[in-house]
């Protein structure tokens, strides 16, 4: 029988910042919610195994990702997204500038987001993104160009007044273009 | 790495992690075993169901097929004894005559290694998609319980992969080959 402490603990230190980097991801907190938790369960299925893994929460997220992409699961996860959303009050409003960065994600492709995400938000290295991607590091190192390259005039497309776009000014785009 | 880029995607994650409404870990384990709990449990009703059909639909009696317990089972209208409209239209279309199934009650099959079989007929051929369907579910078990031996002899009855794919398909239970035996 698994241990059931260590999985709890495992699942209450790292879920919560995988739904993060999950929504970063999909662009769609629902979603990451559904896959990030379908995860875990994976995963405590395979608990014994797991356990001994060197890095658990990238195992998770790796499976997450997959999962949310996988377009049966999405279909799915939509579906139970739906049904979990109408049965729970609404969401806290989502801040402009945010809601601008998710919308500009959501329009660069599924691998330059996510290894934009991996790199800029999980903080790892092009080494570490090759090998839980399972892409070569020039792969990387080109998806994270043309991603960065991508999201710089997307982010530019701001509604709201330029007072409330701390985050967004010319000089952050042009730092996300040559970064 | 651009800084801003970074805070950007710290805060979206931020509002994210806060606003994530996720279930307990007692929640999700419990999910976790029960689906597992339910994948052993089918697994194990469709071998010892396929396996007294064989039994029980030809009359032939072999050692390793369960019959008589769960062939006394009530076959009243209301019982799940009766084939459902699905079995039976999965049955009929593959075309499986007592004949060819009392060739596997012969054998000595499983269910498992019906569905193992139908998954390497179904690769092996590559025509039939349906049976493709199965044979990916079924993928694994192949190894486990088929011995080329008894895929040569079932094959050898001439069953097509589509017959086999339909048998490990309408994952008839006992009491339904039971009251099916009894007419």
């Amino acid at each position: 029988m698994p241990k059931a402490d260590d999985f709890d603990e495992f699942y209450a230190t790292t879920s919560r910042r995988l739904v993060g980097q999950l929504f970063a991801m999909t662009g769609d907190l629902n979603e990451a919610e559904d896959a990030v938790q379908e995860a875990y369960i994976r995963a405590w299925q395979r608990w014994p195994r797991i356990q001994g893994y060197h890095d658990r929460e990238a195992w998770i997220r790796t499976v997450a990702y997959r999962i949310s992409v996988n377009a049966w699961s999405k279909a799915r996860n939509r579906l139970t997204a739906h049904h979990r959303a109408s049965r729970h009050a609404e969401q806290p409003e989502i801040s402009p500038d945010l809601l601008a960065l998710v919308s500009a994600l959501r329009k660069i492709p599924e691998p330059q987001r996510r290894v934009i995400v991996l790199h800029h938000l999980v903080g790892l290295s092009i080494e570490e993104i090759g090998a839980e991607t399972g892409a070569p590091a020039g792969t990387v190192k080109a998806r994270l160009a043309r991603g960065r390259k991508a999201l710089a005039p997307l982010v530019s497309d701001f509604d709201d007044p330029p007072s409330s776009r701390t985050h967004l000014t010319g000089q952050t785009r042009e730092t996300i273009a040559h970064a | 790495m651009p800084d801003s880029l970074r805070t950007q995607l710290s805060g979206l994650a931020g509002y994210a992690s806060s606003n994530a409404r996720l279930d307990t870990p007692v929640a999700l384990r419990q999910r976790g075993t029960r689906r597992a709990r339910r994948r052993r449990g089918g697994a194990a009703l469709l071998g010892v169901g396929v396996a007294a059909a064989v039994g029980v639909s030809t009359g032939i009696a072999h050692p390793s097929v369960p019959g008589p317990g769960t062939a006394r089972a009530p076959a009243s209208s209301a019982s799940p004894a009766q084939l459902t409209a699905y079995q039976t239209t999965v049955l009929k279309k593959a075309h499986v005559t007592k004949a060819e199934v009392a060739a596997l009650a012969k054998s000595g099959f499983t269910t498992d290694q019906i569905s193992a079989l139908a998954a390497t007929t179904a690769q092996l051929t590559q025509q039939d998609k349906k049976a493709l369907t199965i044979a990916r579910t079924a993928a694994g078990y192949l190894a486990r319980y088929c011995t080329p031996a008894e895929r040569t002899a079932l094959l050898g009855e001439g069953l097509k992969s589509t017959q086999i794919a339909a048998l490990a398909k309408a994952h008839l239970s006992a009491a339904q080959l039971a009251a099916l035996a009894r007419g």
